[in-house]
């Protein structure tokens, strides 16, 4: 056999395992990064070509809840029972209104919790509700227990009505 | 004449071969044709076959070729050395044609010189090359191998027999032509003196490619990074605005998801009164609803399975038990229905 010959193919297998082994460009690497750098410069000429101002980026619904900054606890539950007696003015007769006594707080808001009891048809009840949908604030009635009353021919409704404060 | 894939991909490859001078065909006048009777099974290297019948040639130190059939071996000494891979005998090819003509038959071919072929049980017995024709020889052959039909055949057909037969030739009599020694040496000699300089020039092919390709890749991802940053330092105010945006939307998504979870009470209360507006047999005595729990009491003379068939039609409702069914009367039962709530958010 050709000596010179094997050792050329020697060496010349030993360079293709080394650099496969060691120096080989990862072409599906490099290709999945162009196509990512392309997306990305897709989506920034994207935002530029939208022309977006400030106000585009606008979400306040801050006004839905009470505002702990200005509000103290007794000021934001005032506050909220004169909404409820608006709501139910003429329609719900209140037996009972019983603040809770702390707010519980959260991350970035506070829940102000009311119990109220009622007198009040269902019909009614439902008229009260949506006076509560139309208020400024955001209420939420948390648990609701409606029992009939026989002999006043009325519902008896205890619920349990949360609104929101953001905290200080 | 039709083809199928098969004999297309063959006939490209004998082209090829052709093409590139690794088959050969060696003139029946270079040729001397032995039968050698073999028993079934019976395969003799070429180590044997040199060793048994190389007395038999008419040439000192003959090269041959052997083509196996059923029951003998078609046995060509060549007069001369070939360098072609593939070594096919012209008596072979011209034999292949004639071989189903007729079962026993003496055939003279005007070929270049005259061929003479000998066949009896479609087995190729003898051939021989006149320079003219001997009708002594002839008849002597058809008196020694018992054969009485002759049939002559002109240098055209011979020619275009050859050519055919060249043309359909298989791959198992292709294998057998093959001049190559197959043992691991001297395959693996034949594998470095044919083929190191094309490994190598592969392997510095791939790698050069593999390199320039990296290189380009490179050099294109510096351009789109560039870009990406000039494109991204214009967006800044943009994406500042992006980012509180997001912030602030996936507060109030948590929110949503903590807070308004569950269906309101004006909803759940209307669906109840449009899906049970129809019954005139009830009176709703109590409902309590407390996060996703909701209790029912009705109370009724009829079935308590045909409201809970009603109340699951509620979408806001995903499971609903029967928890109490007493009876107060002859004709009312006093009914709770266990519900659990849907998420709406």
């Amino acid at each position: 056999m050709n000596n010179t010959k094997i050792l050329v193919l020697l060496i010349a297998l030993v360079t293709y395992i080394n650099y496969q082994n060691y120096f080989k460009v990862d072409i599906r690497h490099l290709a999945k990064k162009i196509d990512n750098l392309k997306s990305n410069i897709k989506r920034e000429e994207k935002i530029k070509d939208e022309n977006l101002s400030k106000n585009a980026f606008s979400l306040n619904y801050e006004n839905l809840f009470f505002n702990g900054k200005k509000e103290s606890y007794s000021q934001a539950m005032g506050h909220m029972q004169k909404e409820v007696a608006d709501a139910l003015n003429g329609v719900c007769r209140i037996e009972n209104i019983k603040w809770a006594e702390a707010p519980i707080s959260y991350e970035w808001y506070d829940e102000l919790a009311m119990n109220i009891s009622l007198t009040c048809s269902p019909k009614n009840f439902l008229i009260a509700v949506n006076r509560f949908n139309k208020t400024k604030k955001l209420y939420k009635v948390k648990s609701i227990t409606m029992r009939r009353n026989i002999t006043k021919q009325k519902n008896i409704i205890f619920l349990k009505l949360l609104a929101f404060r953001l905290s200080k | 004449m039709c083809y199928n894939g098969k004999e297309v991909l063959i006939f490209m490859f004998i082209k090829t071969l052709k093409k590139f001078h690794l088959l050969g065909v060696v003139s029946c006048d270079d040729t001397s044709y032995l039968n050698v009777v073999l028993p079934e099974k019976v395969k003799l290297t070429n180590e044997l076959v040199r060793l048994n019948y190389d007395k038999y040639s008419p040439f000192i130190s003959p090269k041959f070729v052997t083509f196996p059939e059923k029951s003998y071996l078609m046995l060509w000494f060549m007069r001369s050395k070939n360098d072609a891979s593939i070594i096919i005998p012209e008596c072979y090819l011209l034999f292949k044609s004639l071989k189903n003509r007729k079962k026993d038959c003496i055939y003279i071919l005007n070929n270049q010189k005259i061929n003479v072929f000998i066949i009896k049980n479609n087995q190729l017995l003898a051939s021989y090359v006149l320079n003219v024709l001997d009708d002594t020889l002839i008849q002597l052959s058809k008196d020694e191998y018992l054969i009485e039909e002759i049939e002559e055949i002109e240098e055209i057909e011979v020619n275009k027999m050859k050519e055919e037969s060249i043309n359909s030739l298989t791959m198992n009599e292709i294998y057998h032509f093959i001049q190559v020694n197959m043992d691991m040496k001297s395959i693996s000699k034949f594998i470095v003196e044919k083929f190191t300089y094309p490994i190598v020039g592969l392997i510095v092919f791939s790698l050069f490619v593999n390199f320039i390709q990296g290189m380009y890749l490179e050099s294109k991802i510096k351009t789109l990074e560039h870009k990406y940053l000039q494109e991204k330092a214009e967006n800044k105010e943009l994406r500042g605005y992006i980012k509180k945006y997001n912030i602030k939307a996936k507060k109030y998504e948590l929110f949503i998801q903590n807070e308004l979870a569950y269906p309101s009470v004006a909803s759940i209360m209307e669906a109840i009164y449009k899906t049970l507006k129809d019954s005139k047999d009830i009176v709703i005595d109590s409902m309590n609803i407390n996060g996703d729990k909701m209790l029912l009491r009705i109370r009724t003379s009829k079935s308590a399975i045909s409201y809970l068939e009603k109340l699951n039609s509620i979408a806001y409702f995903k499971e609903i038990l029967i928890q109490k069914n007493i009876r107060l009367t002859k004709n009312t039962k006093m009914v709770d229905f266990s519900i659990r709530l849907r998420k709406v958010f």
